[in-house]
């Protein structure tokens, strides 16, 4: 009692957190060393088990599911879906015991036992758990070998980008965070660039630029090749948010340190092609045009088909923009004998969408007709509904213009609901104001009514509210039409009226 | 129920008012909320309330279901409406369970057609192929092949299978809500990605914001919780977990078996050592602290 007393008077002033601390080091003191060194040990992994347990301690044998389930007494072990875990607060606390340099020796040894662990479980088990337990694995393998095991976070982590699983990308960067107080600079400059990248992937695009910034400040001097990555990322972050300038510095700056080394000279037609658009979008299109055949140059020495694809597919929208229709065709033609013909993407289906856009521009029915159809069923294959319904709202285009009126609405009214399939509300929004502006063009006015009602409401079930109010005025000027108030036909009726009363003494005038 | 949850129950003291409001909306009343969200700071009591209102849905007979999120184990969107339908059951899920298996085992074709008509209907164009298998069609149950990498013969964007899969799963929800209430617990949700943290918020509670959801309720814990929005203040509340006050201290150390002549001198210590912001988590350890030394003195006896 005395004791408990004693201690809680020396906790006066002390942070929530140094509390717990405390306690906890109070209660490892109070243990017995084995029971005391295992409670420690147990901060290593996330989660407990009798199989994790054994791993911790081999020593304790049969013992160790007996040693497991004595751990709840304990306040700071607390359930979890899998077994026991410690407590956040306390985990971390232990943790940071295991990475000072003193204990260096036991936690790579617990680490490896641990990787080896989590690396026969994952083999062992249905996909969804493999993953979870390999990224336990590479957790471990960092505490072992640091090199090693952050190798195999960025393998593991580009593999869950590449599919599109960024809420693991994000579960593994805050994983290799436990280990910033013993990263190496390099590596932390490594951890920063993909969780720059994974900012930018969820339009988190102030967290982006400043942690890629932070990677360029970094690793201009060691790591060249880091720093190009980060600035092509900056500049295109810059893109995205229209800042030109900035865009065409960082991406200069990129294309600066690239040139003329060895081991980053496949980034050189893709930052060329990169600046092109730039100025393209910027409506300097000379200045785009020799970017862009620069990088088609360039590409085409290296015989990089993927970087030949896409520079060929920007000239083509830049030939479209200057409205030289036939060049157009001409380059996205290319641009998809550039795409390996086994491996039909969305990107073919993008090109083909765009040359149907050119003929479009050169009254081309037919070929435009074909290259629509031929995205359309592209799509359709690969299941992208939202690319479906873009290029049905291109085809209504198509439609309108070669007077099958019919046709068009059908379109703009499938376009609508696909959108509206996948949830895309401004887009489904976008066609129904299309197809309000066509039934106003038909003068079937109570339907384009509709259809701007409907686009309005789309646009606030996705918040949009100034597009919203620039509905409603299309829609209310709509009403305005037909809906003149009594007061204005009298006016006119009064003007009509006037004039041809002077008209009339006009008349009179002249005929006397 | 694990042996830590039993001693959660046996030592939970305070809370009252929270529970009493999670018992008042447990009876589903017209306007109740169904949107309750819970914070506080780590160690202040939040998975001892939790187990204390899992063991209340128990008592009362309430279907619920729970998702905790770790640092190793980050639910996404489809993990989380996997979670869900397990822990109720997959007869009302045959259609999110197929366009799961849809979008991710090559060559799969779907096996169950939603009609917008006609709402259900099963077994059309039946093609299973690759690593998934059709369990029981005529019970309309199908397994899931438990795959999480999109397939590679298709290039279906991330949105449109979030859009279809919510779409799918909220109607075998809404079809299983319509019979039975149900809760749903969601557990240290500071820890969800940015990209679940959208969804949970954007689509799955939003469900019952938009009134598509009967007899459904969402009870959400964590560190921190996003503001809401006053668009959710018909539908949810929130509330945040204080510190031990003196009495519930006093009480809480008469469940740990101190005598009772030490009681209120140790709750009073505690008061002035932190200040009047007594965290559970720390007392609790102090406490086991005190036991063991109380044990070897016993001991040495």
């Amino acid at each position: 009692m005395t004791d408990l007393l004693s201690e809680l008077q020396q906790c006066i002033g002390l942070q929530p957190s140094e509390i717990l601390g405390r306690s906890i080091d109070l209660l490892l003191a109070q243990l017995d060393p084995a029971r005391g060194r295992l409670l420690r040990l147990c901060a290593v992994p996330h989660q407990l088990d009798p199989g994790i347990v054994h791993a911790l301690d081999p020593s304790l044998g049969a013992d160790a599911t007996e040693q497991y389930q004595s751990l709840c007494q304990y306040a700071i072990v607390t359930s979890t879906p899998d077994g026991l875990a410690l407590h956040d607060d306390a985990r971390r606390h232990l943790f940071t015991h295991w990475l000072r340099e003193e204990s260096r020796a036991e936690f790579e040894a617990v680490s490896a036992r641990l990787a080896a662990h989590f690396a026969e479980r994952a083999a062992d088990v249905t996909q969804v758990r493999e993953v979870r337990r390999d990224r336990e694995r590479v957790f471990h393998l960092i505490g072992a070998d640091q090199g090693a095991g952050f190798g195999d976070f960025e393998s593991m982590c580009r593999a869950e980008r590449r599919r599109s699983r960024l809420t693991s990308c994000r579960t593994l960067i805050n994983l290799v965070h436990e280990y910033d107080a013993v990263l190496s600079p390099d590596r932390l400059t490594r951890l920063a660039y993909h969780e720059g990248k994974l900012a930018a992937d969820l339009f988190e695009w102030e967290q982006a630029d400043s942690l890629l910034r932070l990677v360029v400040d970094r690793s201009e001097a060691s790591d060249v090749e880091m720093a190009v990555k980060a600035l092509r990322r900056i500049g295109l972050l810059s893109c995205e948010r229209r800042e030109w300038v900035l865009a065409t510095h960082y991406l200069e700056r990129a294309l600066d340190l690239a040139n003329g080394r060895e081991v980053l000279e496949f980034l050189v037609p893709r930052l060329l092609r990169d600046l092109g658009v730039v100025q393209r979008d910027l409506g300097e299109f000379d200045t785009a045009e020799r970017l862009l055949t620069k990088s088609i140059a360039d590409a085409e020495r290296r015989r990089d088909d993927h970087a030949l694809a896409s520079s060929w597919n920007s000239l083509g929208v830049l030939f479209l923009r200057r409205r030289d229709t036939s060049a157009a065709v001409g380059a996205f033609q290319t641009a998809e004998t550039y795409v390996n013909s086994s491996d039909v993407t969305i990107r073919t289906a993008q090109l083909m969408n765009n040359t149907a856009l050119a003929y479009l521009d050169t009254a081309d029915w037919a070929n435009s007709r074909e290259y629509f159809g031929r995205s359309l069923a592209i799509k359709q294959d690969l299941g992208d509904t939202r690319g479906r319904a873009l290029t049905l709202g291109n085809l209504a285009v198509l439609h309108e213009r070669v007077g099958d009126n019919d046709q068009s609405v059908q379109d703009l009214r499938l376009s609508i609901a696909l959108f509206l399939e996948v949830h895309d509300y401004f887009d489904a929004a976008m066609s129904a104001r299309n197809l309000g502006r066509l039934y106003r063009r038909l003068n079937a006015l109570d339907s384009a009514r509709n259809a701007f009602t409907d686009a309005i409401r789309y646009l606030e079930r996705g918040n949009d509210t100034e597009e919203a109010a620039s509905c409603r005025r299309e829609h209310d000027e709509i009403g305005a039409v037909h809906s003149i108030p009594w007061w204005a036909w009298l006016c006119l009726a009064l003007v009509l009226l006037s004039a041809a009363g002077i008209a009339a003494l006009v008349l009179i005038a002249m005929a006397t | 129920m694990q042996i830590d949850d039993q001693r959660r129950l046996a030592e939970f003291v305070d809370r009252e008012a929270e529970m009493a409001r999670f018992c008042e909306l447990l009876e589903f009343g017209p306007n109740a909320k169904r949107v309750l969200v819970i914070s506080g700071d780590g160690g202040i009591g939040k998975s001892s309330l939790m187990a204390r209102m899992l063991h209340e849905c128990a008592l009362q007979k309430k279907r619920r279901a729970l998702i905790v999120w770790t640092d190793t184990r980050n639910h996404d969107y489809v993990a989380v409406m996997r979670s869900v339908r397990d822990e109720i059951g997959p007869t009302y899920f045959s259609a999110f369970t197929d366009l799961v298996n849809y979008f991710t085992v090559p060559r799969y074709t779907l096996t169950v057609k939603i009609d917008p008509a006609s709402r259900l209907s099963i077994a059309e164009g039946m093609t299973v192929e690759g690593a998934s298998k059709v369990g029981d069609i005529a019970g309309i149950v199908i397994k899931d092949s438990m795959l999480t990498f999109p397939r590679d013969d298709m290039a279906v964007p991330d949105a449109e299978r979030i859009a279809r899969l919510t779409d799918a799963f909220l109607e075998g929800l809404r079809s299983f809500a319509e019979r039975e209430p149900l809760v749903v617990f969601l557990d240290a949700i500071e820890k969800m990605s940015e990209v679940t943290e959208r969804w949970v918020w954007g689509e799955l509670v939003e469900a019952i914001r938009c009134a598509q959801l009967p007899n459904t309720m969402f009870v959400l814990f964590g560190r921190k919780v996003r503001a809401l929005g006053r668009e959710w203040s018909d539908c949810s509340e929130t509330a945040e977990l204080r510190p031990l006050g003196f009495e519930d201290t006093v009480k809480y150390l008469e469940r740990r078996g101190l005598p009772e002549a030490e009681r209120e001198p140790v709750a009073q210590a505690w008061l002035v050592a932190t200040n009047g912001a007594i965290l559970p988590l720390q007392l609790a350890t102090y406490v086991d602290v005190y036991l063991l030394q109380h044990k070897r003195v016993a001991a040495g006896r």
